[in-house]
């Protein structure tokens, strides 16, 4: 067997036997789901009661329980995957895990599979409860094009994982500091809360950069103004770029931070 | 009382927590850390206002100045009841330290207030520098300024005091649980955002909410926030003010007697040093 070959078994293999041990622990404990679920309702809720303050128009409440819904992948992204890396090794871990020879890509993407699942049935579950308690509404017809767009993000979002968890691999609190950085500027240029429109036009440039946005865009379009799917393919070739070249450069930094982390000793510091 | 003594302690923790906080990067690294996600906060919430205004085509001055005081405002409440809150999960499940600071310390309840302070300045200087920025970005003019200074000073140290011993009274439930603890902080300040008149006025809420809404402070604490910044805001001064003191004392003493029958229970079933591994 090639050596290619053997390396991206052990990867797979290494990916469902994490990916195993992510959905098992985070849904053995049903209060979780609960909390994961109520939680980010707080936020959502009171953005749609600031809405309907202003007596804004109903299509605001879709948009607000979609972006909500689709944030909680990107806290998956950072803290479930990104920091991956932290945890591990303050844990003790990541350096029982570098010992099996599995490469570490196998680890992320079992975080990466095992995360999407868990989050697609919080994600859910905000949706379900802002339709039936706030009476959002959403198209029927654009259930499939929203499909293909959610999947296209997630395979971008969790490619940019991959490079966020190299980075956490060299830096350990400071990584976790960034994560905290990057969660209200990713809520604010993904139009978390209203469609990136809004924006000025090099704030609306700047937000098309990142596949959250791009994501959440398409699917409110889908979803809450009905457009149809061909008239999305902007947003479909964007995010199949971004998923190819995300991809390319998260298994470049990878390996780049493992072969440094390897050579000054970090895989087994802690604390920094 | 010694004072000086009481005082050099105070000020030892308080050090430690600046150096727990910032000493993983440069200052200006930390000052820019700590800007970044207030701002960008302000900047979430705003673009609410802003988004309405732009499709609707209605410019509501009223509106805006609610908003942009309750984010400001809010960011002196979260950053302080973080500060508590997350003293007791992070020492000892990330740096396994909370049995010698225990020990170190005549009080761990004291320990957490002081290890709070650095956290309530830095929500302090924050909640002005995003006033004054949300101000600009909304466009709201300098007559939506007529601040009553010490009245403002003055709901900052009430709003001090009630937050803290909140989360004094959370983080007692903290020494018993690593998954919990963080959780209940959380929804904590997710219901202070929700329920404490922050983006909108409480009375939109649904009725079923509004008992919950009363029994916490922060509804009237940010009322009285507003009219200390703009005499200008229609308020019952007196029935709001000996409301809020009235919770503050209420609150106080729960913290208390909740945290001392906590630490009590503790201490009985030897969980200061266990990890839970969370």
């Amino acid at each position: 067997m090639s050596g290619l070959k053997s390396n991206v078994i052990r990867g797979f293999k290494a990916a469902i036997a994490r990916s195993y041990v992510r959905v098992k622990g985070g849904n053995r404990e049903p209060s979780w789901l609960v909390w994961e679920v109520f939680l980010p309702l707080l936020m959502i809720s009171s953005v749609v009661y600031t809405y309907q303050n202003l007596n804004a128009p109903r299509e605001f409440v879709g948009f607000v329980i979609l972006g909500g819904a689709m944030m909680s992948f990107w806290f998956n992204v950072l803290w479930g995957m990104g920091s991956v890396m932290y945890w591990e090794r303050e844990r003790g871990n990541l350096e029982i895990f570098i010992v099996t020879g599995a490469p570490l890509y196998g680890l992320l993407l079992g975080m990466a599979l095992g995360g999407m699942l868990n989050t697609t049935i919080r994600a859910l579950a905000i949706i379900l409860i802002g339709v039936f308690v706030f009476n959002a509404y959403f198209n029927p017809v654009g259930i499939p094009g929203a499909i293909l767009i959610f999947i296209l993000t997630l395979a971008a979002l969790y490619s940019l994982g991959l490079s966020l968890a190299s980075i956490y691999l060299m830096y350990a609190r400071s990584g976790w500091r960034a994560s905290e950085l990057l969660s209200e500027p990713m809520m604010f240029i993904s139009g978390m809360y209203y469609p990136i429109t809004v924006f000025p036009f090099l704030l609306q440039l700047i937000a098309s950069l990142f596949p959250l946005a791009i994501g959440i865009d398409g699917i409110r379009r889908c979803l809450v103004l009905g457009s149809s799917i061909n008239s999305l393919i902007w947003h479909i070739t964007m995010l199949v770029i971004m998923t190819v070249v995300l991809l390319w450069i998260g298994l470049k930094i990878l390996r780049y931070m493992e072969m440094r982390a390897r050579r000054e000793g970090r895989l087994i510091l802690r604390w920094i | 009382m010694d004072l000086n003594r009481w005082f050099r302690r105070i000020y030892a923790i308080m050090w430690f927590s600046w150096q727990e906080l910032s000493n993983w990067t440069k200052p200006y690294i930390f000052a820019v850390y700590v800007m970044v996600r207030p701002l960008f906060g302000l900047l979430l919430y705003a673009y609410i206002y802003i988004a309405f205004a732009i499709t609707s085509g209605l410019v509501n001055p009223d509106a805006a100045f609610y908003l942009i005081t309750g984010i400001a405002f809010y960011n002196f409440i979260g950053e302080g009841i973080y500060g508590v809150t997350w003293v007791i999960h992070e020492e000892r499940e990330h740096y396994s330290i909370l049995k010698y600071n225990y020990i170190s310390f005549p009080n761990l309840r004291d320990y957490l207030l002081a290890r709070s302070l650095v956290n309530y300045i830095i929500g302090f200087i924050v909640s002005i520098i995003v006033l004054i920025i949300g101000f600009y970005l909304v466009g709201l003019g300098v007559s939506y300024l007529n601040p009553n200074i010490p009245l403002l000073l003055l709901m900052y140290i009430i709003g001090f005091i009630w937050s803290s011993f909140l989360a004094v009274t959370v983080s007692g439930t903290s020494l018993f649980s690593a998954e919990y603890g963080p959780l209940i902080s959380e929804a904590i300040a997710g219901l202070l955002f929700l329920l404490g008149n922050v983006l909108f006025p409480t009375s939109i809420l649904p009725q079923w909410l509004l008992p919950l809404a009363e029994v916490l402070p922060m509804a009237d604490w940010m009322e009285l926030m507003r009219y200390s910044l703009n005499i200008g805001y229609q308020v019952n001064l007196l029935f709001l003010l000996s409301k809020l003191l009235i919770k503050t004392i209420i609150y106080v003493i729960i913290g208390i007697v909740f945290f001392a029958i906590a630490d009590r229970l503790a201490r009985k079933r030897g969980v200061l040093e266990a990890s839970f591994h969370h």
